[in-house]
């Protein structure tokens, strides 16, 4: 693998922060997390495996929190421990799938044994603090609400898969990837949970009338 | 409800965009997760293959050893009884150096799995 000097790094990393996210190109994303696995792995590189971390705790934190309910704290641990397993095992990523991607799993897997750990039931409302509270945002809002209520009479499994479909943006293939499931019960996972999702908004609409 | 049928996978790509959008400032966190690293290993990292095949390799070279050093004479026999006569001969200081070696060996290997 051509090495990539750490000033050539530099500057890709500096003119993508200059970039506005819309205008973030796919592929320049991931170059730039190539060269930066680069150097983690062959370098032990910890400068810059802290600008992999700042590229992508936005999204992963945004997504552990989804995950867990709202509960900020326990997602930022959750986050925290997945980036150091990332470290560890950074040796075994062999960009079959996007770093992005890697670390879902992680991040899923880590939920996972949190919660096997604390015996808890994911989504049960009755052991799970309540969500912190969000700030009204808009028409959206009301929409929203009705949307996490109608993802409370979700199971785990369909949960998962809705939130690494649409709210993680992955393919049905990377969702099996990332939940270590078969693509066909990432299907069908989702297929339920949309039914379930569209009879509890039904339910809601028509109370509203 | 065929309204709803409709607009759910809508509503759910509209709300998944937002959450995408909604930005988590670091606020410290990737200071704290690189804090919070382990510390890289001192030393050279060597393969487990390599540890594995360390004590194997280690007790072929002391089977040899001993094989030259008995000459056709029952090696550890020999060595049972100057120990049990508290004698100290060149077969017993030969099975304390084997013995040591292999014990390095092995606390070498627990050492870096840790």
């Amino acid at each position: 693998m051509t090495p990539i000097s750490a000033n050539t790094l530099s500057a890709l990393t500096a003119s993508n922060a200059s970039a506005t996210p819309v205008s973030k190109s796919v592929a320049s994303e991931a170059i730039i997390d190539r060269a930066l696995i680069t150097r983690v792995k062959f370098n032990d590189d910890r400068n810059a495996f802290a600008e992999l971390v700042r590229r992508h705790q936005s999204l992963l934190r945004a997504s552990i929190r989804k995950m867990t309910n709202g509960q900020i704290e326990l997602s930022d641990d959750v986050a925290q421990e997945t980036f150091i397993l990332a470290w560890k095992n950074i040796k075994q990523f062999r960009h079959e799938a996007r770093f992005s991607t890697w670390l879902y799993r992680i991040a899923f897997n880590v939920w996972q044994s949190e919660v096997r750990k604390k015996h808890e039931v994911l989504l049960d409302s009755e052991t799970m603090p309540e969500p912190e509270p969000v700030p009204p945002e808009s028409a959206h809002t009301s929409t929203k609400h009705d949307l996490d209520r109608a993802m409370e009479v979700l199971n785990d499994a369909e949960r998962s898969a809705i939130l690494q479909c649409y709210y993680n943006d992955l393919s049905h293939d990377e969702a099996a990837y990332v939940l270590g499931i078969p693509l066909g019960t990432v299907k069908t996972n989702i297929l339920k949970a949309k039914e379930k999702m569209r009879a509890k908004l039904g339910a809601y609409e028509e109370q509203k009338q | 409800m065929n309204m709803i049928r409709d607009s759910l996978d809508e509503m759910l790509k509209a709300d998944a965009q937002m959450h995408r959008d909604q930005y988590i400032d670091d606020a410290g966190f990737t200071l704290r997760t690189i804090d919070a690293l382990p510390a890289p290993r001192a030393g050279r990292h060597v393969s487990r293959a390599v540890r594995i095949g360390m004590p194997f390799g280690l007790a072929l070279l002391a089977t040899l050893f001993v094989t030259f050093f008995a000459g056709g004479k029952n090696f550890f026999i020999d060595v049972t009884m100057d120990l049990a006569t508290e004698t100290v001969t060149r077969d017993v200081v030969a099975l304390a150096l084997i013995g040591a070696a292999l014990f390095v060996v092995v606390l070498a290997n627990m050492v870096n799995d840790k």
